[in-house]
């Protein structure tokens, strides 16, 4: 009896040990498992780093290719980072674990393992800091010239963000560069304020994937490869964008000299008024509209009450006769000729009622980010009051003193660039979300349950890179919706008062078409007659001056391969045009020519910052005043000074 | 409402928050998600105007977005601005401002019921 017990007894403790024995090698050995399966991914990443940093070394490549490479480039760094640190802290965690049992050799095995993946890690985030596209990580640069009374961060006060959040996300560390950019921006620390739940979002995600053990490694790793970055792209397109603001920015030097030319200055500073010099003219250009939106503001509102008025546009020439101060030739004598234009179609800008429906189509699929970001907050923070306190008292913390007052010297140091302002800060954030969310959430000081640590990496999470896929197609859709908006034709009247001292003074009336075809090609087409005010006789004038017909095809043949400005987008263009004038005071007459046929190629190549090449070579069957046929060839420079400050803008901005 | 910062509000059960975003040379491409729920602007308001009210209770917070976009068309210095009010009173606050030159194009609200 007592021996059978004692069996009994002795087979289960045998079964207990057994099954203790297995949840203990099982949970020993998990960190070695997810080392040994991150091994060829790590692998791959590194033969995909080396390879990309080959690119990033060469001189032969071009400024898309660099950029995009870079972005890929920081991307892979950041995920090897990532892994690297993971097996790091799995090493380390298996040896606290298993403590005395490991024999002195095995502890030296596992530590010289920890020391080369450090080393690793260590020489991967110099790499990082050197790289051009690393923004938040640049080392620190002591400030100079700091007052002493404020608390002055230095390298050893401020450690780079490598010291204080190594393996920081992706997608964390773009928003933090973001928010580091507005503080810098607006002046304002508690900018930060404005992105903290997307901050608290990633940090907090990121947490809950190093410790996930349960999940696999596709599941760990996809906080790594979500990708936020939307990053201003469309600034970069110098060819629209530059085109663009150089008219609604022509700003003038401070007019000295009072009058016309005062108010001239004042309408052009405040957008009432476009000013273009071109060679010995000045242009003079504006609508009703932009008169009523430099008064109430260029918004909404204004436009959906007063956009009609844009469809008039007017404008004046002026020989330049003063170089030096080109606003005082806008005097009557100097008066070339003024127009009138009224476009006959509906608005079709980025502003009508088409794109707005357009929007209308595309704004749900655009918020699905916002939607499961917000839906999460929500579900987390909205039914335990205690952890919404620790929430607050961590965003909270970023408006203290310990926050603020060093920002704040950031911010007020003229020593450093707009980019080395940018990288401290981002470095202030990170060390903080380090500690008050990522080591928190990990301790159990910002405790996040089982289940919300399940929700967030196995719904939240694909949740919101499958919402951020169907953004970015929205986004794809609408700039493609809009752009087919624009290739509807466009029919415009206009009136065109042409003074000719020498001559006499005649009035024009066209009709004019544009459509687009394709983004890079267009066809333009316009026809019209003209009438004498005072027909001269004597110089066989009568009140019918002219008819006359336009038609040309213009085209974009890419970006100018001269340009070495990254920013610089201006492209070649070309155009084949052709053109018809009957001119009916030479009827009649043997000397000159009634129908005058031209036809023109003209080409535009960017050479330099600003600077222009045209060439166009033009054939004619004679002239208003010869007879002759004749082939004239033209080229010249030209250099247009907006688009110079433009491109310097946009330079500093990156 | 009191504002605590530009994007923090302090607010209260059963007030009813607008939300205004205010489009300066671009089109009124702009979305507020509040909690996962899209929010649909006011019909033919100008400016863009939101509004919901607050259905948390003291200790608790709404989690807002906003979101815009600028098309390609859209000039360099077109900006988005946005305004907060609610109906229990303290003013018209102005809020975030986005700007065709920014980095990322939304923006939190908080929204919390102390």
């Amino acid at each position: 009896m007592f021996s059978q017990l004692s069996f009994f007894r002795r087979a289960r403790i045998f079964r207990m040990a057994l099954v203790l024995f297995l949840i203990t090698t099982v949970t020993l050995l998990t960190p070695i498992n997810i080392v040994f399966a991150q091994q060829d991914s790590i692998k791959q990443l590194k033969d995909e780093i080396a390879k990309m940093t080959e690119i990033e070394n060469r001189t032969d490549v071009t400024p898309e290719v660099r950029q995009t490479n870079a972005q890929f480039l920081r991307e892979r760094r950041n995920r090897l980072k990532a892994m690297l640190q993971g097996r790091i802290d799995a090493l380390r965690e298996y040896r606290a674990t298993i403590g005395s049992a490991l024999s002195a050799d095995e502890i030296k095995v596992i530590e010289k393992s920890v020391q080369d993946l450090d080393s690793e890690l260590r020489q991967l985030n110099g790499a990082f800091n050197t790289s051009p596209a690393g923004v938040t990580v640049a080392a620190t640069t002591p400030i100079a010239g700091t007052p002493t009374t404020q608390p002055q961060i230095t390298a050893a006060a401020t450690p780079v963000q490598s010291d204080c959040y190594p393996n920081a996300t992706p997608p964390l560390v773009s928003t933090v560069t973001a928010t580091a950019d507005q503080i810098v921006d607006r002046a304002d620390p508690d900018e930060v304020t404005s992105d903290f739940s997307t901050i608290l979002f990633f940090a907090t995600a990121h947490a809950i994937s190093v410790d996930a053990v349960d999940a696999n490694e596709q599941q760990r790793d996809l906080i790594n490869r979500i990708e936020v970055a939307r990053v201003r792209q469309e600034t970069q397109r110098t060819d629209k964008q530059i085109g663009a603001s150089a008219r609604a920015e022509g700003s003038t030097t401070a007019a000295e000299k009072p009058g016309f030319a005062e108010l001239l200055g004042f309408a052009i500073e405040h957008g009432a008024i476009e000013k273009e010099v071109n060679g010995t003219t000045l242009t003079l250009s504006s609508s009703p509209y932009a008169f009523v939106a430099a008064a109430s503001g260029d918004n909404a509102t204004t436009y959906k009450n007063y956009g009609y008025l844009s469809r008039v546009g007017v404008s004046a020439n002026f020989n330049i006769s003063d170089q030096d101060n080109v606003l005082t030739n806008a005097r009557r004598n100097q008066l070339s000729e003024w127009s009138l234009r009224a476009r006959l179609t509906p608005d079709r800008s980025q502003r009508s009622r088409d794109a707005e429906q357009i929007w209308a189509q595309v704004r749900d699929d655009f918020a699905a980010p916002d939607l499961v970001l917000t839906g999460d907050l929500a579900t987390q923070f909205q039914s335990d009051a205690a952890l919404n306190a620790k929430r607050r008292e961590i965003e909270d913390r970023f408006r203290t003193p310990a926050f603020r007052v060093p920002v704040k010297a950031v911010l007020d140091n003229a020593a450093l660039t707009r980019e080395q302002k940018r990288a401290e800060i981002a470095k202030a954030i990170l060390c903080q979300v380090k500690t008050d969310i990522f080591d928190a959430v990990r301790t159990g000081a910002f405790r996040i349950d089982t289940a919300s640590r399940d929700r967030i990496i196995r719904a939240t999470l694909p949740k919101f890179q499958r919402a951020l896929e169907l953004k970015e197609a929205a986004i794809n859709k609408f700039e493609a919706d809009l752009k087919a908006l624009s290739y509807k034709p466009v029919f415009t009247f206009a009136y065109i008062n042409k003074r000719d001292p020498s001559l006499s003074d005649y009035s024009t009336f066209k009709f004019l078409f544009q459509k687009k075809s394709t983004e890079n090609f267009s066809i333009v087409a316009n026809a019209g007659f003209s009438v004498y005010h005072k027909p001269n006789s004597a110089l066989h004038q009568s009140d019918m001056r002219d008819f006359a017909a336009a038609l040309s095809f213009e085209g974009i043949a890419g970006r100018s391969p001269f340009l070495t400005n990254k920013d610089d987008e201006s492209r070649i263009t070309y155009s084949f045009s052709g053109r018809y004038q009957r001119l009916f005071e030479n009827r009649n007459r043997p000397d000159v020519k009634a129908d005058i046929g031209v036809a023109q190629f003209k080409l535009e190549i960017p050479v330099i910052m600003g600077f222009t090449l045209p060439f166009s070579v033009t054939y004619a069957n004679a002239t208003e005043l010869i007879k002759e046929d004749h082939v004239r060839a033209n080229f010249g420079f030209t250099l247009d000074t907006d688009k110079v400050f433009q491109i310097l803008k946009l330079s500093k901005i990156h | 409402m009191q504002q605590i910062t530009r994007s923090i509000y302090v607010v209260r059960t059963g007030e009813i928050v607008t939300v205004e975003i205010d489009a300066t040379k671009v089109g009124n491409f702009a979305t507020l998600a509040i909690d996962g729920k899209m929010i649909d602007p006011l019909p033919g308001v100008s400016p863009l105007t939101f509004q919901f009210p607050v259905t948390v209770t003291p200790g608790f917070d709404h989690f807002g977005m906003v979101s815009v976009h600028f098309p390609t068309a859209a000039p360099n210095d077109a900006f988005f601005q946005i305004f907060v009010s609610g109906s229990a009173g303290g003013g018209r606050f102005t809020g975030s401002d986005i700007k065709k030159t920014d980095l990322r194009f939304s923006r939190d609200l908080e929204f919390r019921n102390v």
